[in-house]
């Protein structure tokens, strides 16, 4: 599978900014060996920023985002089935922190605030 | 003289294992929970036997083990704010998102596809007499449900759990301690109890039940060998008695509208309302649980006079299910932890 990128929606504060992805924890159903027996098991997978190469873990954080990259069919599953993430193109290396698709289009199309 | 057991002097630990098929140990970071109630865990060690023609009129049947572990019960806990109540709702429902750059850290847990992580508990009971310890291992939470209101101020979470391994015998048990924090009460949701939005002060009540429909499978052992995953379902339920602002939810959903002209028959439409309600304990301590289709139920709604007089109380109850692409159930907490819960 191709790495699949996924942008948070949620975890907005109290002011309306989204605030910076940190961790996400999913079981992810693994098959193992026991005996001659092959047995199916979630096993709690923890998402964090990482540069590492996307073979080499289930998922990862870009840094500096609020994206997920997965080539996990599990981790991707999981994730769209909440609703609250979104498939996006591979991030930009100048994307700022805890920006947001709507959040860069609001910068790009500022609204006039009342003063 | 003969001793008895200091039933009210105990502990209670529960903890995602790290991994399945091995029992967390006690030196690991489980969480002190505070345990309410008489509902209690057990071995679920039963016996069948098999009666034979002897010759007598009583019988003396061949006995076996019929089963160990499977359905162990669960306990009640409160729920304290600032990290009991996000890891409580995440053991089962089995999905994380941590959020935030400094304390408070937002959680958002949300239903999916995921199941909740294997748990250990651990149990100890009595001080002189015993101390009697137990674990259960690669356990899941099978049904939780969370309950608070005028009849319940003190927010309760009721687990049941899946145990492969049950009432594995302990000599030592973990060290972590009441975090010391009071639970959440039903006056911290105070104007926080919404349906479609708008705040109901009549909502006396509400429960959450998440039942994830499991089972286990037993093989060449009276002990389960794997869980098997059944449909889960969300239910919800707001309690309220029947207001001026009340009467247009109960129209709207009998007659599809919340001004029926006369006449109007009875809608044959399916009704559904969002279900919303927050506890707050501070700017950086809350727990929202939002549910935003719950298919309610008017099944039992009576709105029909008494001879008594007295308050005519409705329930807003039913099957939370997706709207659209959103969750049917997201639970969103500030807490102090970092780190994801599943």
């Amino acid at each position: 599978m191709d790495t699949a990128f996924l942008e948070f929606t949620g975890g907005i504060d109290s002011h309306g900014q989204p605030e910076p992805l940190r961790e996400i924890g999913i079981p992810v159903q693994i098959s193992r060996q026991v005996g001659k027996d092959v047995v199916d098991d979630f096993v709690p997978v923890t998402i964090r920023p990482s540069v590492k190469p996307d073979d080499e873990i289930p998922g990862r954080i870009v840094p500096d985002t609020r994206v997920v990259a997965t080539k996990s069919p599990g981790v991707l599953e999981h994730l769209l089935a909440r609703g609250d993430f979104q498939l996006v193109d591979p991030p930009s290396a100048k994307r700022a922190t805890g920006q947001t698709a709507d959040h860069r289009a609001s910068r790009r199309n500022p609204k006039r605030t009342e003063e | 003289m003969t001793a008895t057991i200091e039933a009210g002097v105990g502990q209670v630990h529960q903890i995602k294992q790290a991994a399945a098929g091995t029992i967390e140990p006690v030196g690991s970071t489980f969480k002190a929970l505070r345990k309410v109630g008489d509902k209690s865990m057990k071995a679920a060690k039963t016996y069948g036997s098999e009666e034979w023609v002897d010759g007598e009129n009583f019988g003396t049947p061949a006995h076996f083990v019929d089963t160990i572990g499977g359905d162990v019960g669960g306990f009640v806990t409160q729920v304290q704010p600032g990290g009991v109540d996000g890891f409580l709702a995440a053991q089962i429902i089995g999905s994380d998102v941590v959020t935030g750059a400094s304390d408070p850290y937002t959680h958002t847990i949300a239903t999916s596809s995921a199941q909740g992580p294997v748990q250990t508990v651990r149990a100890k009971t009595g001080v002189n007499v015993g101390p009697f310890r137990q674990g259960w291992g690669d356990a899941l939470v099978s049904k939780a449900v969370m309950n608070c209101g005028q009849d319940q101020k003190v927010m309760h979470w009721d687990q049941d759990f899946m145990a492969l391994k049950a009432a594995v015998y302990a000599t030592s048990s973990p060290s972590a301690t009441d975090s010391g924090t009071d639970p959440y009460n039903w006056a911290e949701a105070t104007g926080a109890l919404t349906i479609d939005a708008t705040a109901f002060p009549e909502i006396d009540g509400e429960t959450l039940e998440i039942d994830r429909k499991l089972d286990v499978h037993r093989g060449d052992s009276p002990a389960p060998v794997c869980f098997v995953y059944g449909k889960g379902e969300v239910m919800r339920t707001c309690s309220a008695l029947v207001t001026d602002s009340v009467l247009p939810v109960i129209k709207s959903t009998l007659y599809g509208s919340t001004t029926p002209s006369h006449g109007d028959a009875v809608s044959s439409a399916v009704a559904s309302v969002a279900l919303e309600s927050t506890y707050t304990r501070s700017a950086s301590r809350s727990i929202k649980i939002t549910t935003p289709k719950v298919i309610v139920r008017p099944d039992d709604w009576e709105v029909f006079p008494r001879a008594e007089g007295g308050k005519i109380p409705i329930a807003f109850t039913g099957r939370c299910v997706k709207d659209g692409s959103t969750a049917l159930l997201t639970i969103v907490v500030k807490s102090g932890d970092s780190a994801a819960y599943v």
